[in-house]
């Protein structure tokens, strides 16, 4: 049965977004319970699973510009349209949509099949029930493949989040809306030679490099230090050490990559954004048709 | 919806340590904001394997003993337990997706 927004009463967006623009009801925050969301949704006449979508992507109201992000959504919401479906068509977009699209890193691995199995499954769940024992195969299957890259066990990831049964799992969407801005923050780190697992390590050896140095340094300060002038002291000697080391090089290196990333993901963070906006105004096409009848293209 | 039962240190050799079943406890606290933000995953997956896997919550300012003998030092931990023992642990935050992952490697059946 179709979601339908504001339950086709203008009167009703006006005062969902009265209420966004004054004092939100709690079951629009990115912290609400499922019976905060349920009790705005019921309210609201909007589908409970979009109002997790929209308050976790722009981590409502903690953002600074996720206020004017929910105004825009809402209003760009068609009064009657399934708003549910508008989630679902979202979240089923992220297969072939854009940049950042799970098709294209997963083609040719051993989890393309599965994954678009659960991309088509869930897009067909607004006409037909998928069984709860199906996503759980899915979900199975994808956890037993072995051999993907950290890009492609990220977007692996996103099939799995989305192969739960909407009508139970509020906040399904929003799931996937993390682990797709996860998958896009592991492929940028892997693109650019910075794997999770090279971080961690750099940031272990720092660890051990600085203990060794502190434990180099402090007999010479008679162990236990005494005075700010002292303690100065030896942290100037310990940075001087750990400067010298080869390994400073490379922490430099990550630094850096830190610092420039941080642009970037805020950039890709209002390209993501653009999507969810885009589905709230209902601009995706048929995306179960795209899927089946031109599988070449995905 | 399964009902998720926040249990007593008294409760717990009963309801954890002898169950016949897999059982996940979740330790948090009512301050706990992250623990919070799990509890719609925990209470879907409890949904979800019901039958197959029992959960329960554990309140770790009204049972501190129970976080210190099972070594809880940050919130939110979830413990799986297997006949009587921790067989694994997670902690922070989660999604109904990983937490799920976590649970079926030790359910008996994949189905």
């Amino acid at each position: 049965m179709p979601d339908t927004a504001f339950r086709n009463d203008p009167a009703l967006k006006a005062r969902a977004i009265a209420d966004i623009a004054d004092t939100p009801h709690p079951g629009w925050t990115n912290v609400a319970t499922d019976e905060d969301r349920l009790a705005c949704a019921e309210t609201f006449g909007l589908s409970a699973n979009l109002i997790s979508l929209l308050s976790v992507a722009s981590n409502f109201p903690y953002w600074d510009g996720s206020k004017d992000f929910m105004l825009e959504c809402l209003g760009a919401i068609s009064v009657g349209t399934d708003s549910l479906d508008l989630a679902r068509q979202w979240a089923v977009s992220r297969w072939y949509d854009g940049d950042h699209a799970v098709g294209p890193v997963l083609a040719g691995t051993p989890a393309h099949a599965v994954a678009k199995a659960v991309f088509i499954a869930a897009g067909d769940s607004g006409e037909r029930t998928v069984a709860s024992k199906t996503w759980r195969q899915f979900r199975t299957q994808l956890a037993a493949i072995e051999g993907l890259s950290p890009p492609e066990a990220a977007n692996a990831d996103i099939a799995a989040a989305l192969a739960w049964d909407e009508t139970v799992a509020i906040g399904v969407y929003a799931d996937v809306w993390k682990a797709w801005q996860e998958a896009i923050r592991i492929g940028k780190d892997f693109a650019a030679g910075w794997s999770q697992e090279s971080q961690d390590q750099i940031l272990q050896e720092i660890r051990d490099a600085s203990i060794e140095a502190h434990a180099r340094v402090s007999p010479r300060f008679g162990g236990e230090i005494v005075s700010e002038e002292a303690h100065a002291a030896q942290n100037t000697e310990i940075n001087r050490i750990l400067e010298a080391s080869p390994l400073n090089q490379t922490r430099l290196a990550l630094l850096e990559y830190w610092q420039s990333g941080t642009p970037a993901m805020m950039a890709t963070r209002e390209t993501s954004l653009a999507t969810v906006r885009a589905a709230c105004s209902g601009t995706f096409a048929d995306i179960r048709k795209t899927m089946v009848e031109n599988p070449t293209a995905l | 919806m399964t009902s998720i039962e926040q249990i007593s240190e008294e409760a717990f050799s009963d309801r954890v340590l002898r169950s016949s079943m897999p059982t996940l406890v979740d330790f948090g606290s009512k301050s706990c904001g992250v623990c919070l933000a799990n509890a719609p995953a925990v209470q879907n997956v409890a949904d979800e394997y019901e039958g197959e896997l029992s959960v329960v919550k554990v309140d770790v300012e009204a049972s501190p003993g129970l976080a210190n003998t099972y070594a809880v030092r940050s919130l939110p931990t979830l413990l799986m337990f297997k006949g009587g023992e921790v067989v694994d642990r997670m902690m922070g935050h989660l999604t109904r997706s990983s937490l799920a992952r976590f649970v079926e490697k030790h359910l008996e059946s994949g189905e």
